[in-house]
């Protein structure tokens, strides 16, 4: 039987826009270490005007076709979108014509219902309803983009359901679209510390022959209390280093994952202050090319 | 439906805090038996870190008017 060699995927950045993001990750950028940049258009959308540095970024970026686009806010899930969705969807058209982006990926699940417009990401069961909605909801995604469409897994879960039942929810809403997985190991690592699974396990349960790109992050632990009982829960903050367990994660991923073309590392502005923060994060960009680079 | 669940439980968790009064209260509305059988999976503890992240992010349409 014939085979190609895997390429080796392309490893870079989700692009913030506060100035001591750029302090950090500049060098990376000036020695051509970050090979593609991921911009979560919607967040540009409400500013007057993008910081000069940001703007020079999208377009080196667009102009290579190393730009994907990651929206956050376009709620999914939400039954009754109306007037925010067609807006949102006029907005990504436009945003298509003035970047070029390899693809356009959302998050799985749903932040906008009846007088709230926005909120945090939450999940819902699968059900035929919910998944004609999202399916729904995708399609016109997929129309406007004029690109090829993904779906990234929630962090976020209300029990365990929501955890075992998210893989195949995601399989299913991809399909008609043939869509892609943008699979976030720290999302995964969060349900897996937060409902004791296992790893390998919870992995097998996503279409991983859909995955086309990974994203790689730290977060925070918090601490919740009843009585004498204490329970300490992952959070997706992306404000810290990035875990051990995620590292190994991003192993066992690029092994189990045929189809990776893109590894992004997220870390929010306004948390790279200090030389142990900045270190530390560019410590964890250069592990995560050297993952990649042992993967192939 | 579908729409009606989403809308009463974010109001329900920017304005409760205790897990348990969360719960209740969405288990009192008639919800559909796959919505009522939903509810009853959530964990208290991330019912109140949801509880957090909607009062923290929460935005409302009436507010902007």
């Amino acid at each position: 039987m014939f085979k190609f060699k895997r390429r080796t995927p392309m490893v870079g950045l989700s692009l913030m826009m506060e100035s001591d993001f750029f302090q950090a990750t500049q060098p990376l950028f000036e020695t051509g270490a970050v090979e593609v940049l991921e911009w979560s258009f919607d967040m540009g959308w409400g500013v007057k005007a993008k910081p000069p540095w940001v703007e020079e970024l999208l377009q080196f970026y667009s102009q290579r076709d190393r730009l994907t686009g990651h929206g956050v806010s376009y709620s999914l899930l939400s039954a009754q979108p109306g007037e925010r969705q067609i807006h949102w969807l006029k907005s990504l058209q436009q945003e298509c014509l003035d970047y070029r982006y390899r693809h356009i990926s959302e998050h799985f699940g749903w932040m906008a219902a009846g007088d709230f417009y926005q909120s945090a990401p939450l999940p819902l069961p699968l059900t035929p309803e919910t998944l004609q909605l999202g399916r729904e909801h995708l399609k016109r995604l997929s129309d406007k983009a004029n690109a090829p469409v993904g779906l990234e897994n929630l962090a976020f879960a209300f029990g365990l359901q929501d955890v075992l039942q998210q893989g195949e929810f995601l399989a299913r809403l991809l399909e008609p679209v043939d869509g892609f997985l943008v699979l976030d190991l720290h999302n995964l690592y969060c349900q897996v510390h937060n409902f004791q699974q296992s790893a390998e396990q919870l992995l097998e349960r996503y279409p991983l022959q859909r995955v086309r790109e990974l994203h790689v992050s730290g977060g925070s632990w918090s601490v919740t209390s009843k009585g004498q009982q204490t329970r300490t829960i992952r959070r997706d903050t992306h404000n810290g280093t990035v875990p051990e367990a995620v590292f190994e994660l991003l192993a066992l991923a690029l092994k189990r994952c045929p189809s990776v073309e893109v590894v992004i590392f997220e870390r929010i502005g306004h948390t790279l202050h200090t030389e142990i923060d900045i270190e530390g994060f560019r410590q964890d960009f250069w592990r995560i090319k050297q993952v990649v680079k042992e993967s192939v | 439906d579908i729409a009606t669940f989403q809308s009463i439980l974010l109001e329900t968790l920017s304005s409760q805090d205790e897990p348990d009064v969360i719960k209740a209260t969405l288990q009192q509305e008639a919800l559909s038996p796959a919505l009522q059988n939903y509810v009853q999976t959530f964990e208290p503890e991330m019912v109140e870190i949801a509880a957090e992240l909607v009062k923290k992010w929460g935005k409302r349409l009436s507010k902007l008017q």
